[in-house]
């Protein structure tokens, strides 16, 4: 049996899979710089012209929207942790209630 | 085969967003109309469009996709020209996608939020698409008739997907939200039919390339069907909204037909436009096709994607036929 401690240890592993991705995803793109295309294009050559006032937007556009949707994304998740600890309390479902939605 | 090449990647991209169009339209559709039923009916409506919405996506991927690795010069100043569209476009698809997932698994007093979230992201994507495509005739010049001439287009392309998505309810659902499908239906018809007839009045206004072609004999006789069957689509939807018996009947369909007819009518218009450029004024297609041994190589990938991609479609349509029901995980 684990202890407490170490299932919460367990339980932040929940996010392994996208700091994974995310950090594979920067190394990458970072790593990859100043080429797009690795000895090849540089990126100076092929970035679009838009005035610098139109990128920053979109660029704050976006980081803003994914902040707002992790946040979503997190709390939603400690939503679905939960509920079923809380359905074996209360109900005799001992499988708890199922989760009615769409699937996606 | 270096002719040939160019012209079956145009074929495949125009028919992806053809395809795209009348899919993704209708689940866009639903999406505006959410915030028209009641609670119990936007679950409905989530439901009747929750098996097929992603694989609707996956055409504009194609689309673009097949632009950027056939057409590669023509997908840097189309796709330059439109950026801002397209972020509105991918902010509104992203809100859409995540609101999909999260009106049902966040706590429920912030459904109503994603909810709102889910029409929003809709209406956005429906009228940045109609931006993109007024900006597209237009030849991208961002000028003043360009940017009118969007804004008109703007308006236009969500009361289409307003009206696939009524009529994708007509087939998918029963009941009071049938009855309500068929109203919404009846509303959105004639801003639709107003704006197609002032897109095709303003098309050849704005393009005097366009013009010409349109209006020449003995040509402008072989076009005559396109705007005839529109028509004739057009009203014989109209006579069905009125019959709420025919509808009850089980030829609710119809109207997802007519309106296919509509969309197949404009592409095929759209085609015969601006045919052979692909960037109106600037650019053919022979111009911005990509080298004929990347264009061979990828062709291979093409007709196993394409095949693919329309079989999954039609799979899943037949799994999912019939009226949609409550979907659960039990």
């Amino acid at each position: 049996m684990l202890s407490n401690l170490a299932l919460r240890a367990v339980s932040l592993m929940t996010f392994s899979g996208w700091v994974a991705s995310v950090a594979g995803w920067y190394v990458t793109e970072i790593g990859r710089q100043p080429w797009i295309v690795q000895g090849l294009v540089s990126t100076t050559e092929v970035v679009a012209q838009h005035p610098s006032a139109t990128l920053a937007g979109t660029l704050f556009g976006y980081v803003g929207l994914y902040i707002a949707l992790m946040i979503a994304y997190m709390k939603a998740l400690r939503i679905m942790a939960v509920k079923p600890a809380k359905s074996l309390e209360e109900d005799s479902n001992p499988l708890g209630t199922p989760l009615v939605g769409t699937a996606a | 085969m270096s002719e040939a090449l160019p012209l079956f990647f145009v074929s495949a991209m125009g028919l992806s967003l053809l395809l795209y169009v009348i899919l993704d339209g209708f689940d866009l559709g639903v999406g505006m109309l959410l915030p028209f039923g009641t609670d119990a009916e936007k679950d409905t409506m989530i439901a009747s469009i929750g098996p097929f919405w992603d694989a609707n996506e996956t055409w504009i991927v194609m689309g673009v996709g097949v632009l950027l690795i056939a057409f590669p010069k023509a997908h840097g100043i189309i796709l330059t020209a439109l950026y801002i569209p397209v972020t509105i476009m991918l902010v509104g698809l992203i809100l859409r996608g995540a609101a999909f997932d999260f009106r049902v698994k966040s706590a429920d007093h912030r459904q109503p939020m994603w909810n709102k979230l889910f029409a929003l992201g809709s209406l956005m994507a429906s009228m940045a698409q109609g931006w993109m495509l007024g900006a597209y005739i237009t030849g991208l010049t961002g000028d003043a008739v360009s940017v009118a001439f969007s804004i008109l287009i703007s308006l236009t392309l969500p009361a289409l997907y307003i009206m696939l998505g009524g009529a994708w309810l007509l087939i998918k659902t029963e009941d009071e939200l049938f009855d309500k499908a068929a109203h919404w239906c009846r509303l959105a018809l004639p801003p639709m039919a107003f704006a197609l007839l002032l897109v095709s009045i303003a098309t050849p206004l704005v393009s005097q390339d366009i013009a010409d072609r349109w209006f020449k004999l003995p040509d402008a006789i072989g076009l005559l069907p396109i705007p005839m069957s529109c028509a004739l689509a057009i009203l014989g939807m109209d006579w069905m909204l009125r019959r709420p018996a025919v509808l009850h009947a089980g030829y609710g369909w119809f109207i997802f037909v007519g309106l296919m007819v509509i969309c197949l009518m404009a592409a095929i218009g759209l085609a015969y436009s601006i045919y052979p450029d692909i960037v109106i004024g600037r650019m053919t297609l022979w111009e911005a096709a990509a080298a004929t041994e990347s264009l061979q190589f990828i062709f291979w990938g093409a007709i196993v994607t394409l095949p693919a991609i329309l079989g999954y479609t039609l799979y899943v349509h037949r799994v999912f036929s019939g009226k949609a029901t409550e979907l659960s995980y039990e």
